[in-house]
């Protein structure tokens, strides 16, 4: 396999990655460099989501760090999907910080990870976003493709 | 790192996180320092943007060229404006120098009563037979003093001179650049010596077989980008022709192509030891394969999506191209009203009559979430879901072997739609997230 800056930098953050990750962060898999999943889980006593641990599923393109990866909540019976006003019931995550616009290559899955994390800590509304049940439904969109839409989102 | 999918040889990756198990974990700080935020390496040719951010000269070139910010700070800032950080590439080149030998000297076993003259030299065992990179528990541990000897002088001192190393090669440095020369050449050198250090760490060593001539490598010119819209296809495939590249493949591949050349290249030109031009060939060769016309699939589909909403994006070729599963997907969306209006004679018919009009009506029939929400409107959903009753329709003879999963051009026409703003569908769902 060609090794693209991709790969390389990938390489790295997973060396890293196994070194220490932050307090709730776990990786699950990282089989090669196109998909990893980890573990995260809300570490405060937000009543929404204490004892419970959420899967994220990354994603990356050969263009890696250059473009965001796509990463989205999956769902199992012992991993449900986070309650949140920006979190589609299919996974989906509406955070600027993973569009086109808002994504910026000194991130990395860490950082990305902590964001959610703290995003579900700051969170209160126990609701779906607007419209979830029709999203769901019908979207078949890449949530990189839907991001670019609603990149002026704040979270 | 047992975990690791990978072998663990088949990547070497020293990282900052090394200093982390060593005496000296304070030094992580300083490599993370050193290391590029966007592709986590040392500083290759290190450049400095308006915003005094320091990034790999290929790395910001990218980033820039992506979306014009500072990937920091999101500062716009232009590649024009960059200039090399001189200061940072030779922190770098030093430490990376020293890496090795400090990391090694922090993971041997340390004893404090030892003076600092002395070193411990480990005889040949397990332990002390190499310089390890990742420290292991038991090399911590203090081996029984009749496995150490300590030495005075010697070798041994030559960790703590500044000139670490001294390549026995018969050579001497020069007194006013340190570079390194034959006795006889460092006369004829000093004569025309400007005190400029041997390029760092490659023409210390390169230098021994040519020493006397100090190439000074004429920079080669940086290439502008070129305003794509206003280049015919022949003019690009020129300029790709005229660089000794690749001018095969679309438009939209020739413009990557030829983007990330003038990328490279311009970094090239920074570099303070610039490649060859054959180099830099095989460096686009990696890009072709990783991200260009040779690589893989699924990355080509993600691809098509930026192809269709480029404004010169060939609409009729694509037709073309697709004509089949198109028709297959008109096919699909007629059959599928009609087999409404069969079962419950709900106002099915307009969708039917729309559909005849061409492939982007009938997919939008297909995408359509106001009429068709409840029923699948996904084309893939569509085809596990209709086992049942409207299972014949795909054992007609018209549409032969349509049970299995959709042929790729068909998942390929869909996506034409997913990409289309002019018909998204889930635009009205996501619009009330906006503020």
């Amino acid at each position: 396999m060609a090794t693209g800056f991709a790969t390389k930098r990938l390489s790295k953050e997973l060396s890293k990655i196994h070194g220490n990750l932050p307090p709730g962060i776990t990786l699950v898999s990282a089989e090669g460099f196109q998909e990893w999943l980890l573990d995260i889980q809300v570490l405060d006593s937000n009543p929404l989501y204490m004892n419970q641990t959420y899967r994220l599923k990354f994603k990356f393109s050969p263009s890696y760090p250059i473009e965001p990866p796509e990463v989205t909540f999956v769902s199992s019976p012992d991993r449900p999907i986070p309650m949140h006003p920006h979190i589609y019931s299919n996974g989906i995550i509406c955070l600027d910080l993973l569009g086109q616009q808002g994504w910026s290559p000194v991130q990395n899955v860490e950082s990305v990870c902590m964001s959610l994390q703290s995003m579900l800590t700051g969170n209160t509304k126990n609701e779906r976003p607007e419209g979830d049940a029709n999203f769901v439904a019908n979207n078949r969109r890449r949530p990189r493709d839907i991001d670019f839409y609603y990149h002026d989102n704040t979270v | 790192m047992n975990a690791n999918p990978l072998p663990d040889d088949a990547f070497e990756i020293p990282d900052s996180t090394d200093w982390l198990a060593t005496p000296l974990p304070s030094l992580a700080a300083v490599e993370a320092a050193l290391r590029c935020q966007v592709c986590k390496d040392f500083y290759t040719t290190p450049m400095i943007t308006s915003c005094s951010h320091t990034f790999c000269s290929l790395c910001i070139r990218r980033s820039l060229t992506h979306d014009g910010k500072c990937p920091a700070c999101r500062a716009g800032d232009q590649e024009m404006k960059l200039r090399q950080n001189w200061a940072m590439e030779e922190l770098v080149e030093a430490f990376k120098k020293a890496r090795p030998e400090v990391l090694g000297f922090a993971t041997r076993p340390v004893e404090r009563s030892t003076s600092p003259k002395r070193k411990r030299v480990v005889e040949e065992g397990e332990d002390g037979s190499t310089p390890r990179r990742k420290r292991t528990r038991s090399g911590r541990r203090i081996l029984p003093s009749s496995q150490i000897v300590a030495l005075d002088s010697d070798g041994d001192d030559e960790d703590y001179t500044p000139e670490e190393e001294e390549p026995k090669d018969g050579l001497v440095p020069c007194p006013i650049c340190q570079e390194r020369m034959t006795v006889q050449a460092v006369e004829a050198h000093i004569d025309h010596c400007d005190g400029e250090p041997p390029s760092k760490k490659k023409g210390a060593r390169n230098s021994t077989q040519n020493p006397t001539i100090h190439k000074a490598i004429k920079r080669p010119e940086r290439l502008p980008h070129p305003h794509y819209s206003g280049l015919k296809d022949a003019a690009l495939r020129k300029k790709l022709a005229d660089q000794g590249i690749s001018s095969s493949g679309s438009r939209q591949l020739m413009e990557r192509r030829y983007t990330e050349w003038v990328t490279l290249w311009n970094a090239n030109c920074d570099s303070k030891n610039p490649k060859g031009k054959s180099e830099l060939r095989r460096d686009l060769d990696l890009w072709e394969r990783t991200q260009g016309g040779r690589a893989v699939v699924s990355w080509k589909e993600q691809e098509i999506g930026s192809q269709i909403r480029d404004k010169d994006f060939d609409g009729k070729a694509w037709a073309e191209k697709n004509d089949e599963a198109f028709k297959q997907l008109i096919a699909n969306a007629r059959r599928k009203p009609a087999a409404k209006a069969s079962s419950s004679s709900s106002g099915s018919g307009p969708i039917q009559g729309e559909a005849v009009d061409g492939p982007s009506v009938a997919l939008r029939t297909l995408d359509r979430p106001d009429t068709e929400s409840n029923e699948q409107p996904r084309a893939t959903t569509s085809l596990v879901t209709y086992k049942g009753s409207q299972t014949r329709f795909f054992q007609e003879p018209s549409s032969p072997g349509h049970t299995g999963p959709l042929p790729s051009p068909q998942r390929q026409g869909t996506s034409t739609l997913d990409k289309d703003t002019a018909i998204n569908p889930d635009r009205t769902t996501i619009k009330p997230l906006e503020p």
